[in-house]
């Protein structure tokens, strides 16, 4: 594999292109002009102190949130004023900061509603169970026991989801959104709250999504976590970028030394 | 197990024996229904009340011709489908003879077609509504219809009191409705001029606003077609933003409560009914005495109503008895064609060939707190 | 100019009343964002407590009570007192068990204590009205402005309104425990870490409110001269409109709205055409276009927070020794196939009823009313059980149907054009496709509007939809016939042999029933149901998977107003007789307590919950303390669905996990 450096200068196609965001809350600015671009095939981690602008940032590209200034652009599309559901399905599927599974359905299910968007059948074709209708769930039903089987939780499958173990449960958020087949996959602090083992597990789990090409856009309060699975990670501070590239050179970096240890840079 | 029956079916056998001897007295079994819970409960408890008084008056009387009456109840909520279900119960039960009560036009209605299926004859008593005039050969009411109610006082506003501009108030339903279209009718037909109509939905507690435009419109007279609870409402709001009209009411108004709830503003209010509380009848006044020991309250229009119609039925029950040596459905209702002018609180009562009641109204007026007989009549 | 001042005054007290009323309801909401049905009700226990105070004997349970015959100024704070005690009890054993659960369950069981506390004033003071003794204010003379009267009771409501408003302004602003409520206010949680007492900020909530609902009654009645068991009911959902208006959760803004629903109601019944029939729909109307386009309300600032993170109606087990006992139940069923669950419910109800059904048509009609529950209950439980939409506008649906083929049968073809009903016997199978499509539109008009909202602001407007289309039905008389109803609509026929005997009904109506829930089962189980459930679980994470949320939301209501328009031509025709007395609020209401009773989100829940209780109501009818006090029956369901919200809020059959895909 060539490193990041070569291929930044071979090819500048970019997956998703965030171009001067910003956002206020009323007087309060919680990012500021932002600029970042994702390419395909990517891990980028997100770091930054709390209250940096972190999940912000991550509820505005996902439209949870809306722009005050600026666009997003998806694969050259503009995603930026969509609603959120419009943008999972134009590809991009998310995790939240604390666990949003559908407690009382099934596991099975929950992956099945990131299924959501390949689902064509008519009221007619539901109601008759045409021959269309039931290709479709079964498909789904493949894909979802796939991305079960991917995240180890292929011996759960029936089970409600309220019944899971924590970790499992942060599993099955991921695998939910697998199932969406996203082009971009945001995770919010996915191992925020596990032990070091379900920690070591789930890193695992990541960089190998990443190697089979899933691009991933990766918060993580713990810096020493994104460190292992991005090998780009941009630093926000007070809503604004203040440092972006290797983890190395970021962890060397004065300006993010001193907002971590709570100095004003 | 086995003892236990051997037991029962001798103390069965006990009681029959016991039983033969004796002819026992003929039970009139009454269905009652009406809206006994929800908004309009009131009007229900007061037919019921009228109706249980009248019963156990009867039940005490030594000899009533071999006829005792019984009574079994059921709410129907003010709900026709509630009707419905209440029709087909007393339809199905073989011990129950008459169904009584019914305190809307809509609820009877849907029952109509049930009671006449089944061919169980009905006595209402406070249901007007026109649509129920021979809706069966079954159905009796022992009320007016709101249509020739209304009409009545269309004629005595205008030739007897004299009025010229009439504002009139409706409640928006069959009785308030059908009793102010004849009403206004015939009191244009008087001569009257109608200055306004509109109606209100029964349970309406502010009147101010349709008060205060009347008042603009400065009538000689307010018509109000409805019942006492909004009456006593309107009254008293008139007085309270100025406007001194006198108030022509329907039989609706026929209530002490009319007066309790009223206070002083209902004073001079004229309306007109079946029932007079303040004749010196005995009658009248023992039912009056009566229904006030029982149940600590002066007896309204409902109660009267259902009250006769309990000494009504219970005519057409000894007639019935009489001719066939027992009281059944058939029997009950060949009776009630037959018996004429059952004197009672409200008057005789006959029925006409259609179910409906012959009979006229009285006009009365609230002066000092009482129902005295209005002092001009129709002729 | 008289009559504007006249107007004037007539509209500020009115306004007056409701203002303190919504105030009561505003404190509650802006710290539990719960809507508390029960102020409606707590303001009747005002104004009787205050009549029985002043009456030196009162009538309670049927038996003459000596009372102490207080003045005026002592019995209204005394009743005040007492009230406020009841809130503060209703709130410590209905509503705080439930702080945590999801948020349909607060509100269903303040609807259920409303029911119940109507129903007790009923058994303690009787159904009449009680006439509010006289005292000082009602003696004094009117003052006279002109041609204008103001009496002395309306301008001490006035001023004390005024008084009592700013008071609660002065100490919401200055006094700790005004701060610590604003506080809560705003989080509610946040709160609670900052060392505040939530719960004692709460029952204090409730206590002011409480006292305020208590005041705005006693000064109702005393202005209305009366105190009626069912006095606070529409009173209530004007205060709680007049909350909304000005934006809940904001204190002026409840003052506010209070007046402006007070000037509108006075000058709309004065100038509208037809204005004082359709005076109640007033209210609601404005409701609706303010919910359209500014949802926030007048003054408030804060949009209600569209995304809650508690679910709707997801129930995390609760623990307790009924919930052990029925659980075994629930075992016997649970991990079964939905459809073949369901067909046990139907199968259970049809092998019962066989029993009564044929040697009795009295038993035979008693379930074709199950029939007609369960179908209406299980079109409502798509919006409700699946979609977890409160919905209590749902009798609009069955009234749209109703209407729709009566109107069609009896007045148009019958009566317009002389055709005989006979010989269109097979248009009533097409009318249950056309009512059904015209109520599932009508869904679709009621969802739209409805779509920017959650859970209590849409439980809101869609009963102020519901009672807009009763009163439409009531007073366009030249349409529907007004209250006089329709008549003589044909019973079902096949080939010119009616269907007309309860038996033949039961079995039509089964058939409906069958279908409908086949129909269901078939829409659960595949993304449809799958979505229904997401938006239920957790709105924002089914619209960050992809779900248009508004779009199935739409879908639920019509669906589900599908089936209740199909009911409504079932209806219709067995009845053979419509009037608008059949689709009041609290049919709704009890339709929805039929789905909480059997268990929300399940298809056979429905079915047993409209079993349970119609089979009930007439079997109770025989009991001789029923013969007695007609409205116990009612109390009783009230209280079984508060004990039900804390103790098993699934249901009493109520299997917790649904399969929601093709098999």
């Amino acid at each position: 594999m060539p490193d990041q450096a070569t291929v930044l200068a071979l090819d500048d196609k970019v997956l998703l292109d965030v171009k001067g965001v910003g956002r206020r809350f009323g007087g309060l600015v919680a990012l500021a002009n932002l600029d970042v671009a994702i390419r395909p095939g990517e891990a980028l981690g997100l770091i930054g102190p709390n209250g940096a602008g972190k999940t912000t940032f991550f509820n505005i590209i996902a439209g949870a949130i809306p722009v005050s200034s600026g666009s997003i652009h998806l694969d050259g599309e503009q995603i930026s004023g969509l609603s959120p559901d419009r943008i999972a399905s134009k590809g991009i599927a998310r995790t939240f900061q604390n666990i949003r599974l559908f407690d009382e359905m099934s596991v099975l299910e929950n992956v099945l509603i990131g299924r959501h968007r390949f689902f064509r059948a008519s009221l007619f074709g539901l109601i008759f169970r045409t021959k269309r209708a039931h290709a479709e769930e079964n498909l789904s039903k493949e894909v979802a026991r796939k991305v079960l089987a991917r995240v180890g939780l292929a011996d759960k499958m029936a089970q409600p989801a309220r019944s899971l173990s924590y970790g499992d449960q942060r599993r099955l958020e991921i695998a939910r959104a697998l199932a969406l087949e996203p082009k971009l996959l945001l995770l919010d602090e996915p191992m925020a709250g596990m032990n070091p083992t379900e920690k070591a597990d789930l890193s695992r789990l990541i960089v190998e999504l990443n190697r089979s090409g899933m691009t991933i856009l990766l918060i993580e309060h713990d810096m020493k976590a994104v460190m292992g699975i991005s090998k780009r990670v941009i630093v926000l501070h007070h809503g604004e970028i203040i440092a972006d590239g290797s983890p190395d050179a970021v962890r060397a970096d004065r300006t993010v030394i001193d907002a971590y240890l709570g100095r004003r840079g | 197990m086995r003892k236990a029956f051997v037991y029962l079916t001798a103390a069965a056998a006990l009681t029959a024996l016991a039983a033969l001897p004796v002819k026992a007295a003929e039970e009139v079994k009454i269905g009652f229904t009406a809206a006994l819970s929800g908004d309009f409960a009131a009007y229900g408890e007061n037919m019921q009340r009228g109706l249980e008084l009248a019963i156990g008056e009867i039940n005490a009387k030594t000899d009533n011709g071999g006829v005792t009456l019984a009574i079994t109840t059921a709410d129907d909520r003010g709900l026709p489908s509630d009707g419905v279900l209440i029709a087909q119960r007393f339809c199905s039960d073989d011990t129950v003879d008459i169904v009584m009560g019914y305190s809307f036009s809509s609820v009877a209605l849907a029952a109509a077609t049930i009671i006449n299926d089944c061919q169980l004859p009905v006595l209402a008593s406070a249901v007007t509504s026109p649509d129920l005039a021979g809706v069966s050969p079954y159905f009796r009411r022992n009320v007016l219809t709101d249509a020739v109610q209304g009409e009545l006082a269309g004629t005595y506003a205008a030739k007897v009191l004299g009025a010229k501009r009439i504002a009139a108030l409706n409640q928006q339903d069959d009785y308030g409705i059908g009793g102010t279209d004849a009403f206004v009718a015939a009191a244009k037909a008087a001569g009257a001029e109608i200055l306004s109509r509109e109606a209100y939905v029964l349970g309406t507690k502010d009147f101010k606003t349709q008060l205060t435009s009347i008042k603009a419109q400065t009538p000689d007279l307010l018509w109000v077609g409805g019942f006492y609870t909004e009456a006593a409402k309107i009254a008293q709001q008139a007085r309270q933003i100025g406007l001194d009209v006198q108030i022509l009411g329907s039989d609706g108004l026929l209530s002490p409560k009319l007066i309790e709830l009223g206070g002083a503003s209902i004073d001079g209010t004229i309306l007109y009914g079946m029932f007079d509380p303040s004749v010196a009848k005995p009658e009248v006044q023992a039912f009056v005495k009566a229904y006030k020991d029982k149940y600590g309250e002066e007896p309204n229009a409902w109660a009267a109503l259902a009250y006769d119609a309990g000494y009504t039925l219970n005519e057409a029950a000894k007639l019935a008895a009489a001719k066939n040596g027992k009281v059944d459905r058939a029997g009950l209702n060949a009776a009630f064609a037959e018996i004429k002018a059952v004197p009672g609180v409200t008057g005789p009562t006959t029925f006409q060939e259609n179910g409906n009641r012959e009979g006229t109204v009285v006009y009365l007026q609230v002066k000092d707190g009482k129902f005295i007989l209005a002092p001009k009549q129709l002729n | 100019m008289d009559i504007l001042l006249q107007f004037f005054i007539n509209a500020l007290m009115l306004g007056a009343i409701y203002a303190l009323a919504a105030v009561a309801y505003t404190l509650v909401y802006g710290i539990l964002e719960m809507i508390n049905f029960a102020f409606g009700e707590l303001f009747m226990f005002g104004a009787f407590l205050v009549v029985s105070f002043m009456l030196p004997q009162v009538s309670l349970f049927g038996v003459m009570v000596p009372m102490p015959g207080l003045p005026f100024l002592l019995a209204a704070p005394l009743a005040i007192l007492f009230v406020a005690a009841m809130g503060y009890l209703i709130e410590r054993c209905a509503y705080r068990p439930l702080r945590f659960a999801p948020r349909l369950a607060p509100l269903i069981t303040a609807i259920a204590v409303s029911v119940a506390l109507q129903n007790l004033a009923q058994s303690v003071w009787g159904a009449q009205e009680l006439s509010y003794p006289s005292f000082f204010l009602l003696e004094a003379k009117p003052i006279q402005i002109g041609g204008a009267y103001i009496s002395m009771v309306e301008i001490a409501v006035i001023v004390t309104a005024a008084v009592v408003m700013t008071a609660l302004h002065f100490y919401v602003k200055k006094t700790r425990m005004g701060r610590a409520m604003r506080a809560a206010a705003q989080d509610v949680e946040a709160a609670a870490l900052m060392g505040i007492p939530v719960n004692r900020v709460i029952a204090m909530a409730f206590i002011i409110g409480s006292g305020l609902a208590a005041l705005a009654g006693i000064f109702y009645g005393a202005v209305y001269l009366f105190a009626h068991p069912h006095m606070g009911f529409m009173p209530g959902l004007k205060a709680m409109v007049a909350a909304v208006l000005g934006g809940i959760g904001n204190i002026r803004g409840a003052m506010l709205g209070g007046i402006v629903l007070g000037f509108a109601e006075t000058f709309g019944a004065a100038y509208l055409p037809n204005g004082s029939a359709y005076r109640d729909a007033i209210a609601f109307g404005i409701l609706i276009l303010l919910l359209l386009f500014r949802p926030q309300g007048l003054l408030g600032t804060r949009l209600p927070n569209r995304l809650a993170d508690r679910g709707a109606m997801a129930f995390k087990g609760s623990a307790s020794a009924i919930d052990a006992g029925l659980a075994r139940l629930s075992a016997f069923f649970a991990g079964r196939d939905l459809v073949r669950y369901a067909s046990w419910g139907v199968l259970a109800v049809v092998a019962v009823s066989v029993f009564f059904i044929f040697p009795s048509p009295y038993w035979a009609r008693v379930f074709v009313f199950v029939l007609i529950y369960a179908l209406l209950a299980s079109g409502l439980n798509i919006v409700v059980g699946f979609a977890g939409l409160l919905d209590l506008g749902f009798v609009a649906f069955w009234a749209v149907g109703s209407y729709f083929t009566s109107i069609l049968f009896v007045e148009v073809l019958a009566k317009g054009y002389g055709v005989d009903m006979s010989s269109v016997w097979w248009l009533f199978y097409v009318n249950l496709l056309l009512g059904g499509g015209l109520a599932a539109l009508f869904g679709m008009m009621l969802g739209y509007p409805t779509l920017r909202l959650r859970g209590d602001y849409l439980a809101i407007m869609t009963l102020g939809f519901g009672e807009i289309i009763r009163l439409v039905a009531t007073n366009w008389v030249d349409l529907t016939r007004g209250p006089m109803g329709i008549r003589g609509i044909p019973v079902p026929s096949l080939f010119g042999y009616k269907l007309g005997s309860p038996v033949q009904l039961y079995l039509l109506g089964l058939v409906l029933l069958a279908l409908a829930v086949f129909l269901i089962a078939l829409m659960v189980r595949s993304y449809l149901g799958r979505a229904w459930v997401a938006i239920r679980e957790d709105e924002a994470a089914a619209e960050a998977m992809g779900i248009n949320t508004a779009r199935y939301k739409l879908y639920a209501y019509s669906a589900g107003g599908f089936f209740g328009g199909v009911t409504g031509v079932f209806f219709a025709h067995s009845q053979q007789y419509i009037s608008p007395l059949s689709f009041t609020l609290f049919e709704n209401i009890l339709i929805l307590m039929l789905i909480v009773l059997g268990g929300m989100g399940t298809l056979a829940g429905p079915i047993i919950g409209a079993a349970i209780w119609v089979v009930f109501l007439e079997v109770a009818r025989d009991m001789p303390f029923i013969q007695q006090h007609h409205e116990l029956r009612f109390m009783a369901l009230g209280i079984l669905l508060v004990v039900l919200m804390i103790f098993r809020p699934q249901g009493l059959l109520g299997q917790k996990r649904q399969p929601l895909m093709m098999s």
